[in-house]
């Protein structure tokens, strides 16, 4: 069957079926999610732009449907694993309340009538530094020198330096802004100038952390190739939460 | 002076929210005092022109300001603008002001697709916030009372066809209310 339905801009799988059913008129049912089935799948391959990671929950909903249209053909035919959960005809509808309800929370989001509680008072308290009692410039002096010798160790340890290795935050700010500039770039060429294996090693983990918190998208066409890297379309405005990677 | 006034003073002062359960630990009365109290306060404030009212979310109370009156107390406090929430918010938060606190899995079912990311959007937006652990050991979300009062509602019941769309969890708050009283 030929797609004659032509779905330009959906968020997500259940709200590109619902659109599906709408533009053909059709209600809720398990007869006419069979029948938009194939023009799922077919949306589904036309549309590369759908981010990878979330083209999972699109095959899930894929996967019933075909089931659907399957158990419509044999009815003897049950998977365990499919019948869990909801089944999809609930799920849709579902879906589409509450898609009708959040068009009205989003009148009264437009509508400007918020409430306003009073602001949490500050405790008053005085500004800036006030000296103690008895305190002088010389009394902070010998206070001070005191400290300072209390701080010399009484042996001179042996002075060793720490070779210094770029850590993943400087990393994480460095890959961040060169992809802002140059949208693409390639796995190797991040690691240009890289001084040492470690620090190519910490280059990879500021990826990895990268993918995982959505700024960045990485593809690799076959295995050891290099790795190309851009900035993911849904970026979160807010610099990476550091304690993920403490 | 009346029970519902001294809350109303306590609600002021305090300026934060307060729970129902605390206010009754305060004032040394019955949780069924403190919710007669309460109702009297909001019958008192919403019929008599009152400029305030009471939001309530999760039994915690605060006074705030009548939404009607929005622009005139803009004119003495600067709000920053909210900004316009996205499609995935929006249907995020709608779920989440039906049925919430819901876990993450449980507002994903719904929706179909993966929602991580637009949870910690909301999150760091002060819309919605963690309110504590489900039953599996996962963190429950649900709407800020911020969120609330940018939206002009004094309770989430008060949303359009909310018993509806709350389904059977609404049997499920009955319920929950059934053994409250119960063990009273």
């Amino acid at each position: 069957m030929a797609v004659t339905v032509r779905v330009e801009h959906f968020d997500g799988p259940l709200d590109l079926l619902l659109q599906l059913v709408e533009r053909e008129e059709l209600d809720i049912s398990r007869i006419s999610l069979a029948t938009v089935a194939e023009q799922f799948v077919a949306h589904v391959h036309e549309h590369p732009e759908i981010p990878p990671q979330d083209l999972v929950d699109y095959l899930v909903i894929a996967a019933k449907l075909v089931y659907m249209k399957a158990k419509l053909l044999i009815p003897s035919l049950v998977d365990e694993e499919l019948e869990e959960g909801p089944d999809l005809e609930t799920q849709l509808r579902e879906y589409r309340r509450f898609l009708e309800a959040s068009r009205q929370i989003n009148i009264l989001w437009e509508t400007p009538q918020r409430m306003t509680a009073r602001p949490i008072p500050m405790m008053m308290k005085r500004e800036g530094f006030i000296l103690p009692k008895g305190v002088s410039i010389e009394s902070l002096f010998d206070a001070i020198r005191r400290v300072i010798v209390r701080l010399e160790p009484v042996h001179q340890l042996p002075k060793a330096r720490m070779k210094r290795v770029v850590t993943i935050q400087e990393k994480i700010r460095d890959l961040l802004s060169r992809i802002a500039k140059s949208a693409k770039m390639t796995f190797r060429e991040f690691c240009e100038g890289s001084g040492s294996r470690q620090e190519a090693v910490v280059s990879f983990l500021a990826i990895l952390e990268l993918t995982k918190q959505r700024h960045i998208l990485v593809a690799q066409d076959q295995t050891f190739s290099d790795i190309r890297l851009k900035l993911h379309p849904d970026a979160p405005s807010v610099a990476p939460v550091p304690d993920t990677y403490l | 002076m009346t029970l519902d006034a001294n809350i109303e003073a306590m609600l002021f002062a305090s300026a934060k929210p307060l729970a129902r359960k605390s206010l009754a630990r305060l004032l040394e009365v019955s949780a069924a005092d403190i919710d007669q109290a309460i109702s009297a306060l909001r019958e008192r404030l919403d019929s008599t022109g009152s400029g305030l009212t009471l939001q309530e979310h999760d039994e915690q109370i605060l006074l705030v300001t009548r939404p009607e009156s929005a622009a005139r107390v803009a004119l003495v406090i600067k709000e920053e603008a909210a900004g316009e929430l996205t499609r995935p918010s929006l249907e995020t938060l709608t779920i989440l002001a039906y049925r919430g606190p819901l876990t993450r899995p449980e507002l994903e079912q719904i929706r179909g697709v993966q929602s991580a990311l637009i949870l910690r959007n909301l999150l760091i937006r002060g819309l919605v916030e963690e309110k504590g652990v489900g039953d599996l050991g996962q963190t429950l979300y649900g709407l800020t009372m911020e969120c609330l009062q940018s939206l002009g509602i004094q309770k989430v019941n008060d949303l359009p066809q909310y018993e509806e769309l709350r389904g059977h969890s609404a049997i499920q708050d009955v319920l929950k209310d059934l053994e409250k009283t119960n063990a009273e």
